[in-house]
Protein backbone atom coordinates (compact mmCIF):
# COMPACT_ATOMS: atom_id res chain seq x y z
CA UNK A 1 0.00 0.00 0.00
CA UNK A 2 3.12 2.59 0.91
CA UNK A 3 4.65 1.23 -2.04
CA UNK A 4 1.52 2.39 -4.14
CA UNK A 5 0.93 5.30 -2.25
CA UNK A 6 4.65 6.07 -3.19
CA UNK A 7 3.82 5.34 -6.64
CA UNK A 8 0.82 7.69 -7.12
CA UNK A 9 2.55 10.61 -5.46
CA UNK A 10 5.38 9.96 -8.44
CA UNK A 11 2.98 10.65 -10.95
CA UNK A 12 1.37 13.67 -9.43
CA UNK A 13 4.51 14.95 -9.24
CA UNK A 14 5.37 14.29 -12.75
CA UNK A 15 2.27 16.21 -13.83
CA UNK A 16 2.51 18.51 -12.11
CA UNK A 17 6.46 18.71 -13.25
CA UNK A 18 4.65 18.54 -16.71
CA UNK A 19 2.56 22.09 -15.66
CA UNK A 20 5.16 23.36 -14.36
CA UNK A 21 7.76 23.09 -16.98
CA UNK A 22 4.84 24.70 -19.30
CA UNK A 23 3.79 27.38 -17.16
CA UNK A 24 7.11 29.04 -15.61
CA UNK A 25 9.03 29.06 -18.78
CA UNK A 26 6.78 30.96 -20.49
CA UNK A 27 9.37 33.63 -21.38
CA UNK A 28 11.91 31.53 -23.79
CA UNK A 29 11.00 29.57 -26.63
CA UNK A 30 7.83 28.29 -27.87
CA UNK A 31 5.50 26.32 -25.64
CA UNK A 32 2.18 24.89 -26.29
CA UNK A 33 0.22 22.82 -24.54
CA UNK A 34 -2.94 20.43 -25.41
CA UNK A 35 -5.67 18.39 -23.16
CA UNK A 36 -8.24 15.85 -24.73
CA UNK A 37 -9.32 12.57 -25.12
CA UNK A 38 -7.77 9.52 -26.54
CA UNK A 39 -9.80 6.91 -28.07
CA UNK A 40 -13.12 7.23 -25.80
CA UNK A 41 -11.26 6.45 -22.59
CA UNK A 42 -8.09 8.18 -21.84
CA UNK A 43 -7.57 11.68 -20.98
CA UNK A 44 -4.18 13.47 -21.37
CA UNK A 45 -2.60 17.09 -21.26
CA UNK A 46 0.89 17.55 -22.51
CA UNK A 47 3.70 20.09 -23.11
CA UNK A 48 5.45 20.78 -26.25
CA UNK A 49 8.68 22.81 -26.48
CA UNK A 50 9.12 24.50 -29.93
CA UNK A 51 7.15 22.30 -31.16
CA UNK A 52 9.68 19.46 -31.07
CA UNK A 53 10.16 18.21 -27.40
CA UNK A 54 7.25 16.99 -25.79
CA UNK A 55 6.30 15.12 -22.36
CA UNK A 56 2.50 14.06 -21.80
CA UNK A 57 0.43 12.58 -18.80
CA UNK A 58 -2.32 10.20 -19.50
CA UNK A 59 -5.22 8.91 -17.16
CA UNK A 60 -7.68 6.20 -17.99
CA UNK A 61 -11.27 7.28 -17.32
CA UNK A 62 -12.64 3.61 -17.28
CA UNK A 63 -16.46 2.56 -15.58
CA UNK A 64 -15.37 1.25 -12.18
CA UNK A 65 -13.30 2.22 -9.30
CA UNK A 66 -10.19 4.27 -9.59
CA UNK A 67 -7.72 2.34 -7.97
CA UNK A 68 -7.76 0.39 -11.25
CA UNK A 69 -7.42 3.20 -13.20
CA UNK A 70 -4.69 3.53 -15.48
CA UNK A 71 -2.14 6.23 -15.80
CA UNK A 72 0.53 6.49 -18.44
CA UNK A 73 3.73 9.18 -18.94
CA UNK A 74 5.53 10.12 -21.78
CA UNK A 75 8.21 11.74 -22.69
CA UNK A 76 9.12 12.34 -26.93
CA UNK A 77 10.10 14.33 -29.79
CA UNK A 78 8.63 15.47 -33.10
CA UNK A 79 10.44 16.51 -36.16
CA UNK A 80 8.60 17.89 -39.31
CA UNK A 81 10.73 17.56 -42.63
CA UNK A 82 9.37 17.90 -46.62
CA UNK A 83 6.78 15.42 -47.17
CA UNK A 84 6.67 13.90 -43.52
CA UNK A 85 6.58 14.09 -40.05
CA UNK A 86 8.25 11.83 -37.36
CA UNK A 87 6.97 11.38 -33.73
CA UNK A 88 8.93 9.24 -31.51
CA UNK A 89 8.11 8.47 -27.58
CA UNK A 90 9.01 6.51 -24.99
CA UNK A 91 6.51 5.83 -22.56
CA UNK A 92 5.29 4.02 -18.67
CA UNK A 93 2.26 3.53 -17.42
CA UNK A 94 0.20 1.79 -14.44
CA UNK A 95 -2.91 1.51 -12.76
CA UNK A 96 -2.96 2.97 -9.46
CA UNK A 97 -3.21 -0.28 -7.42
CA UNK A 98 -0.20 -1.71 -9.58
CA UNK A 99 -1.77 -4.83 -10.35
CA UNK A 100 0.60 -4.66 -13.68
CA UNK A 101 2.68 -2.29 -15.60
CA UNK A 102 3.61 -1.38 -19.26
CA UNK A 103 6.33 0.37 -20.75
CA UNK A 104 7.27 0.77 -24.56
CA UNK A 105 7.42 3.05 -27.42
CA UNK A 106 5.70 4.55 -30.21
CA UNK A 107 7.81 5.51 -33.37
CA UNK A 108 5.68 7.49 -35.65
CA UNK A 109 5.96 8.60 -39.28
CA UNK A 110 3.25 10.38 -41.35
CA UNK A 111 3.64 10.67 -45.45
CA UNK A 112 2.59 13.78 -46.71
CA UNK A 113 3.10 13.63 -50.66
CA UNK A 114 1.32 16.60 -52.63
CA UNK A 115 -2.00 15.94 -53.21
CA UNK A 116 -4.80 14.92 -50.73
CA UNK A 117 -3.58 11.17 -49.82
CA UNK A 118 -1.40 11.08 -47.07
CA UNK A 119 0.03 7.08 -45.24
CA UNK A 120 0.89 6.72 -41.73
CA UNK A 121 2.15 3.90 -39.65
CA UNK A 122 3.29 3.85 -35.65
CA UNK A 123 5.44 0.45 -34.85
CA UNK A 124 4.75 0.30 -30.95
CA UNK A 125 7.27 -2.48 -28.82
CA UNK A 126 5.14 -2.71 -25.89
CA UNK A 127 6.13 -4.89 -22.61
CA UNK A 128 3.17 -5.67 -20.44
CA UNK A 129 4.05 -7.30 -16.97
CA UNK A 130 1.22 -9.91 -17.43
CA UNK A 131 1.13 -10.45 -21.36
CA UNK A 132 5.05 -9.82 -21.97
CA UNK A 133 6.68 -8.59 -24.78
CA UNK A 134 4.44 -7.96 -27.83
CA UNK A 135 5.75 -5.83 -30.78
CA UNK A 136 2.29 -4.23 -32.00
CA UNK A 137 1.75 -1.64 -35.58
CA UNK A 138 -0.66 -0.19 -37.11
CA UNK A 139 -0.45 1.45 -41.09
CA UNK A 140 -3.14 3.27 -42.43
CA UNK A 141 -4.31 6.46 -45.34
CA UNK A 142 -5.99 9.25 -45.02
CA UNK A 143 -7.35 11.27 -47.79
CA UNK A 144 -8.09 15.01 -47.31
CA UNK A 145 -11.87 15.69 -48.61
CA UNK A 146 -11.21 19.36 -47.83
CA UNK A 147 -9.13 21.86 -46.00
CA UNK A 148 -10.53 20.45 -42.07
CA UNK A 149 -11.49 17.06 -43.05
CA UNK A 150 -10.00 13.80 -43.95
CA UNK A 151 -11.42 10.57 -44.04
CA UNK A 152 -8.94 7.38 -42.80
CA UNK A 153 -8.96 4.20 -42.32
CA UNK A 154 -6.09 1.75 -40.78
CA UNK A 155 -5.07 -1.69 -40.04
CA UNK A 156 -3.90 -1.93 -36.52
CA UNK A 157 -2.95 -4.14 -33.27
CA UNK A 158 -1.62 -1.41 -30.90
CA UNK A 159 -3.92 -1.98 -27.92
CA UNK A 160 -7.14 -0.37 -27.57
CA UNK A 161 -7.16 -1.22 -24.00
CA UNK A 162 -4.35 -3.49 -23.10
CA UNK A 163 -4.13 -6.60 -24.97
CA UNK A 164 -3.17 -6.52 -28.44
CA UNK A 165 -5.86 -7.06 -30.55
CA UNK A 166 -6.26 -6.88 -34.85
CA UNK A 167 -8.95 -4.72 -35.89
CA UNK A 168 -9.37 -2.46 -38.99
CA UNK A 169 -10.23 1.34 -37.79
CA UNK A 170 -12.01 4.36 -40.23
CA UNK A 171 -13.34 7.80 -39.20
CA UNK A 172 -13.03 11.22 -40.24
CA UNK A 173 -10.66 13.78 -38.77
CA UNK A 174 -11.44 17.28 -38.76
CA UNK A 175 -8.77 19.55 -37.66
CA UNK A 176 -9.66 23.21 -37.32
CA UNK A 177 -7.08 25.65 -35.63
CA UNK A 178 -6.05 23.91 -32.79
CA UNK A 179 -8.85 21.53 -32.19
CA UNK A 180 -8.26 18.11 -33.79
CA UNK A 181 -11.53 15.91 -33.44
CA UNK A 182 -11.45 12.22 -34.68
CA UNK A 183 -14.38 9.63 -34.40
CA UNK A 184 -13.83 6.46 -35.36
CA UNK A 185 -14.83 2.94 -35.05
CA UNK A 186 -12.58 -0.10 -34.41
CA UNK A 187 -13.89 -3.48 -36.62
CA UNK A 188 -12.22 -6.51 -35.28
CA UNK A 189 -10.66 -8.92 -37.94
CA UNK A 190 -9.84 -11.77 -36.02
CA UNK A 191 -12.46 -14.61 -36.68
CA UNK A 192 -11.06 -16.39 -33.66
CA UNK A 193 -11.78 -13.70 -31.49
CA UNK A 194 -15.77 -13.07 -31.32
CA UNK A 195 -16.05 -11.49 -28.08
CA UNK A 196 -14.48 -8.69 -29.50
CA UNK A 197 -17.27 -6.30 -30.35
CA UNK A 198 -17.30 -3.29 -32.44
CA UNK A 199 -16.21 -0.42 -30.92
CA UNK A 200 -16.95 3.19 -31.32
CA UNK A 201 -13.91 5.49 -30.23
CA UNK A 202 -13.58 9.02 -30.00
CA UNK A 203 -10.43 11.37 -29.86
CA UNK A 204 -9.98 14.58 -29.59
CA UNK A 205 -7.84 17.54 -28.97
CA UNK A 206 -7.47 21.19 -28.38
CA UNK A 207 -3.61 22.62 -28.92
CA UNK A 208 -2.85 26.66 -27.42
CA UNK A 209 0.17 28.65 -27.14
CA UNK A 210 1.17 29.13 -23.78
CA UNK A 211 3.40 32.60 -24.77
CA UNK A 212 0.57 34.43 -25.80
CA UNK B 1 17.20 34.57 -18.52
CA UNK B 2 20.01 33.67 -20.65
CA UNK B 3 19.18 31.28 -23.45
CA UNK B 4 22.02 28.93 -21.78
CA UNK B 5 20.67 29.49 -18.34
CA UNK B 6 17.08 28.48 -19.56
CA UNK B 7 18.38 25.50 -21.34
CA UNK B 8 20.22 24.42 -18.40
CA UNK B 9 17.37 24.76 -15.89
CA UNK B 10 15.12 22.36 -18.75
CA UNK B 11 17.55 20.53 -18.72
CA UNK B 12 17.93 19.74 -14.77
CA UNK B 13 13.99 19.46 -15.20
CA UNK B 14 13.60 17.05 -17.72
CA UNK B 15 16.46 14.75 -15.84
CA UNK B 16 14.53 14.99 -12.80
CA UNK B 17 11.21 13.65 -14.57
CA UNK B 18 13.35 11.29 -16.64
CA UNK B 19 14.41 9.76 -12.70
CA UNK B 20 10.77 9.88 -11.61
CA UNK B 21 9.54 7.37 -14.71
CA UNK B 22 12.60 5.43 -14.00
CA UNK B 23 11.86 5.02 -10.27
CA UNK B 24 8.15 4.35 -11.17
CA UNK B 25 9.17 1.45 -13.75
CA UNK B 26 11.61 -0.35 -11.66
CA UNK B 27 9.25 -1.31 -9.36
CA UNK B 28 9.95 -4.97 -8.99
CA UNK B 29 5.81 -6.68 -9.54
CA UNK B 30 5.34 -10.20 -10.01
CA UNK B 31 3.31 -11.17 -13.25
CA UNK B 32 0.01 -10.59 -12.64
CA UNK B 33 -1.84 -14.04 -12.56
CA UNK B 34 -4.36 -14.21 -15.41
CA UNK B 35 -8.40 -14.67 -14.83
CA UNK B 36 -10.09 -17.68 -17.55
CA UNK B 37 -13.58 -17.08 -18.61
CA UNK B 38 -14.93 -20.15 -19.79
CA UNK B 39 -18.41 -21.00 -20.90
CA UNK B 40 -20.66 -21.02 -24.05
CA UNK B 41 -21.57 -18.00 -26.60
CA UNK B 42 -22.62 -16.15 -23.29
CA UNK B 43 -18.75 -15.60 -22.76
CA UNK B 44 -17.86 -15.62 -26.14
CA UNK B 45 -19.49 -12.80 -27.02
CA UNK B 46 -18.57 -11.04 -23.65
CA UNK B 47 -16.06 -8.33 -25.04
CA UNK B 48 -14.10 -8.39 -21.36
CA UNK B 49 -11.55 -5.87 -22.45
CA UNK B 50 -14.08 -3.11 -23.10
CA UNK B 51 -16.00 -3.75 -19.48
CA UNK B 52 -12.89 -4.73 -17.45
CA UNK B 53 -9.52 -2.87 -19.67
CA UNK B 54 -7.29 -3.48 -16.67
CA UNK B 55 -7.59 -7.69 -16.25
CA UNK B 56 -5.36 -9.68 -17.86
CA UNK B 57 -7.57 -12.29 -18.86
CA UNK B 58 -8.00 -15.30 -21.03
CA UNK B 59 -11.25 -15.78 -22.39
CA UNK B 60 -12.57 -19.44 -23.46
CA UNK B 61 -15.62 -19.12 -24.60
CA UNK B 62 -17.11 -21.53 -27.09
CA UNK B 63 -20.88 -20.71 -28.51
CA UNK B 64 -22.69 -23.96 -28.35
CA UNK B 65 -20.72 -25.09 -25.21
CA UNK B 66 -22.21 -27.49 -22.71
CA UNK B 67 -20.34 -29.02 -19.70
CA UNK B 68 -18.69 -31.58 -22.30
CA UNK B 69 -16.75 -28.82 -23.04
CA UNK B 70 -14.63 -28.43 -19.77
CA UNK B 71 -13.46 -32.18 -20.37
CA UNK B 72 -11.58 -30.40 -23.60
CA UNK B 73 -9.50 -28.21 -20.74
CA UNK B 74 -7.72 -31.50 -19.17
CA UNK B 75 -5.63 -30.27 -16.65
CA UNK B 76 -4.66 -26.58 -18.14
CA UNK B 77 -6.57 -24.59 -15.63
CA UNK B 78 -5.48 -26.44 -12.77
CA UNK B 79 -4.30 -23.74 -10.06
CA UNK B 80 -5.60 -21.18 -11.85
CA UNK B 81 -8.87 -18.43 -11.74
CA UNK B 82 -11.64 -19.42 -13.55
CA UNK B 83 -14.80 -17.42 -14.21
CA UNK B 84 -17.66 -19.80 -15.35
CA UNK B 85 -20.80 -19.45 -16.94
CA UNK B 86 -22.07 -22.19 -18.74
CA UNK B 87 -25.28 -24.57 -18.63
CA UNK B 88 -27.71 -22.99 -21.02
CA UNK B 89 -26.79 -24.93 -23.66
CA UNK B 90 -27.70 -28.48 -21.49
CA UNK B 91 -31.69 -27.48 -20.99
CA UNK B 92 -32.14 -30.30 -22.64
CA UNK B 93 -30.01 -32.66 -20.64
CA UNK B 94 -31.38 -30.51 -17.51
CA UNK B 95 -35.04 -31.48 -18.54
CA UNK B 96 -34.00 -35.61 -18.91
CA UNK B 97 -32.07 -35.80 -15.46
CA UNK B 98 -33.57 -35.11 -12.58
CA UNK B 99 -31.72 -31.31 -11.55
CA UNK B 100 -29.99 -33.20 -8.34
CA UNK B 101 -28.33 -35.53 -10.67
CA UNK B 102 -27.90 -32.71 -13.38
CA UNK B 103 -26.09 -30.61 -10.95
CA UNK B 104 -24.08 -33.48 -9.78
CA UNK B 105 -22.29 -34.27 -13.08
CA UNK B 106 -21.81 -30.32 -13.55
CA UNK B 107 -20.15 -30.45 -10.13
CA UNK B 108 -17.85 -33.30 -11.07
CA UNK B 109 -16.69 -31.76 -14.90
CA UNK B 110 -15.79 -28.50 -13.07
CA UNK B 111 -13.70 -30.10 -9.99
CA UNK B 112 -11.91 -32.14 -12.30
CA UNK B 113 -10.46 -28.91 -13.50
CA UNK B 114 -8.95 -28.45 -10.65
CA UNK B 115 -9.06 -24.86 -10.38
CA UNK B 116 -7.88 -22.70 -7.45
CA UNK B 117 -11.03 -20.32 -7.49
CA UNK B 118 -14.16 -20.32 -9.58
CA UNK B 119 -15.95 -17.27 -9.98
CA UNK B 120 -19.59 -18.91 -10.68
CA UNK B 121 -22.58 -17.73 -12.25
CA UNK B 122 -26.00 -19.27 -11.61
CA UNK B 123 -27.64 -20.24 -15.56
CA UNK B 124 -29.24 -17.35 -16.87
CA UNK B 125 -33.00 -17.67 -17.26
CA UNK B 126 -33.78 -17.65 -21.06
CA UNK B 127 -36.99 -18.08 -23.43
CA UNK B 128 -35.71 -19.07 -26.82
CA UNK B 129 -37.43 -19.83 -29.51
CA UNK B 130 -37.92 -24.07 -29.53
CA UNK B 131 -37.12 -23.71 -25.94
CA UNK B 132 -39.10 -26.96 -24.23
CA UNK B 133 -42.06 -26.64 -21.89
CA UNK B 134 -40.93 -26.31 -18.23
CA UNK B 135 -37.28 -25.18 -19.26
CA UNK B 136 -37.62 -21.90 -16.83
CA UNK B 137 -38.23 -24.04 -13.73
CA UNK B 138 -35.58 -26.63 -14.67
CA UNK B 139 -33.22 -24.03 -14.64
CA UNK B 140 -33.80 -22.40 -10.93
CA UNK B 141 -34.34 -25.79 -10.08
CA UNK B 142 -30.19 -26.44 -11.40
CA UNK B 143 -29.33 -23.04 -9.79
CA UNK B 144 -30.94 -23.95 -6.51
CA UNK B 145 -29.24 -27.23 -6.66
CA UNK B 146 -26.03 -25.66 -7.04
CA UNK B 147 -26.61 -22.77 -4.81
CA UNK B 148 -27.06 -25.48 -1.61
CA UNK B 149 -24.03 -28.06 -3.38
CA UNK B 150 -21.15 -25.08 -3.34
CA UNK B 151 -18.83 -26.53 -0.78
CA UNK B 152 -18.84 -29.63 -3.10
CA UNK B 153 -16.75 -28.05 -5.92
CA UNK B 154 -13.75 -28.22 -3.97
CA UNK B 155 -12.38 -25.26 -4.52
CA UNK B 156 -12.88 -21.26 -3.22
CA UNK B 157 -16.11 -20.79 -5.08
CA UNK B 158 -17.61 -17.39 -5.41
CA UNK B 159 -20.84 -17.39 -6.19
CA UNK B 160 -22.35 -14.50 -8.39
CA UNK B 161 -25.76 -14.80 -7.50
CA UNK B 162 -27.51 -12.79 -10.53
CA UNK B 163 -30.41 -14.68 -11.83
CA UNK B 164 -32.68 -12.66 -10.26
CA UNK B 165 -31.42 -9.35 -11.92
CA UNK B 166 -31.80 -10.98 -15.47
CA UNK B 167 -35.50 -11.98 -14.67
CA UNK B 168 -38.69 -10.28 -15.58
CA UNK B 169 -40.83 -9.61 -12.00
CA UNK B 170 -41.78 -12.52 -10.10
CA UNK B 171 -41.59 -14.96 -13.36
CA UNK B 172 -38.60 -16.64 -14.35
CA UNK B 173 -38.74 -15.58 -17.84
CA UNK B 174 -36.08 -13.04 -19.15
CA UNK B 175 -36.08 -9.44 -18.66
CA UNK B 176 -36.44 -8.69 -22.70
CA UNK B 177 -34.51 -4.96 -21.52
CA UNK B 178 -31.53 -7.27 -21.33
CA UNK B 179 -31.93 -9.92 -23.88
CA UNK B 180 -31.89 -9.34 -27.91
CA UNK B 181 -33.57 -12.64 -28.32
CA UNK B 182 -34.25 -14.48 -25.01
CA UNK B 183 -31.12 -16.44 -24.81
CA UNK B 184 -27.86 -13.92 -25.38
CA UNK B 185 -27.35 -11.03 -23.45
CA UNK B 186 -26.70 -7.47 -24.47
CA UNK B 187 -24.08 -4.77 -23.01
CA UNK B 188 -26.48 -3.85 -20.37
CA UNK B 189 -26.78 -7.63 -19.04
CA UNK B 190 -23.26 -7.82 -19.33
CA UNK B 191 -22.40 -4.98 -17.48
CA UNK B 192 -24.29 -6.92 -14.37
CA UNK B 193 -22.07 -9.92 -15.61
CA UNK B 194 -18.89 -7.74 -15.00
CA UNK B 195 -20.13 -5.08 -12.11
CA UNK B 196 -21.00 -8.76 -10.21
CA UNK B 197 -17.34 -10.75 -11.00
CA UNK B 198 -15.84 -6.79 -10.20
CA UNK B 199 -16.73 -6.77 -6.70
CA UNK B 200 -15.85 -10.35 -6.39
CA UNK B 201 -12.45 -9.99 -7.65
CA UNK B 202 -11.14 -6.92 -5.41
Amino acid sequence: MEKNFLISLRFMFAVAVIFGIGITARAAGKWDMAAGIRDTRYIFADVTFDSHTYLRAEHSVYSYDFIYQYWRLYAGGKLAVPYADFDINAFYGRTWCGNYYSAGALVSCRILPPGPVCIFGTLNPLYDSGFRYNTCFAAGLAVRLCKPVSLRASYTTIPEFRESEKAVRAGVDVHIGGLSVVPELSVPVDPRNRSRKLRMLMSFSYTFSLNQ
Amino acid sequence: MSFATFYMKLLRRLLFLLAIVVAAASCDDKPEPRLHFVGDSLVEFWDVASICPSLHFVNHGRAGAGIAYLGEFGSTLAGEDVVLLLGTNDLWQMLAYSPEEYAARYIDAVKSLGVATLYLYPVLPRDFTGDPEGSQEAIKSFNDEIRRRLDDFGCRVEYMDVYDRFRLGDAHLPNPELYPDGLHVNVYGYQILSDALWKRIF
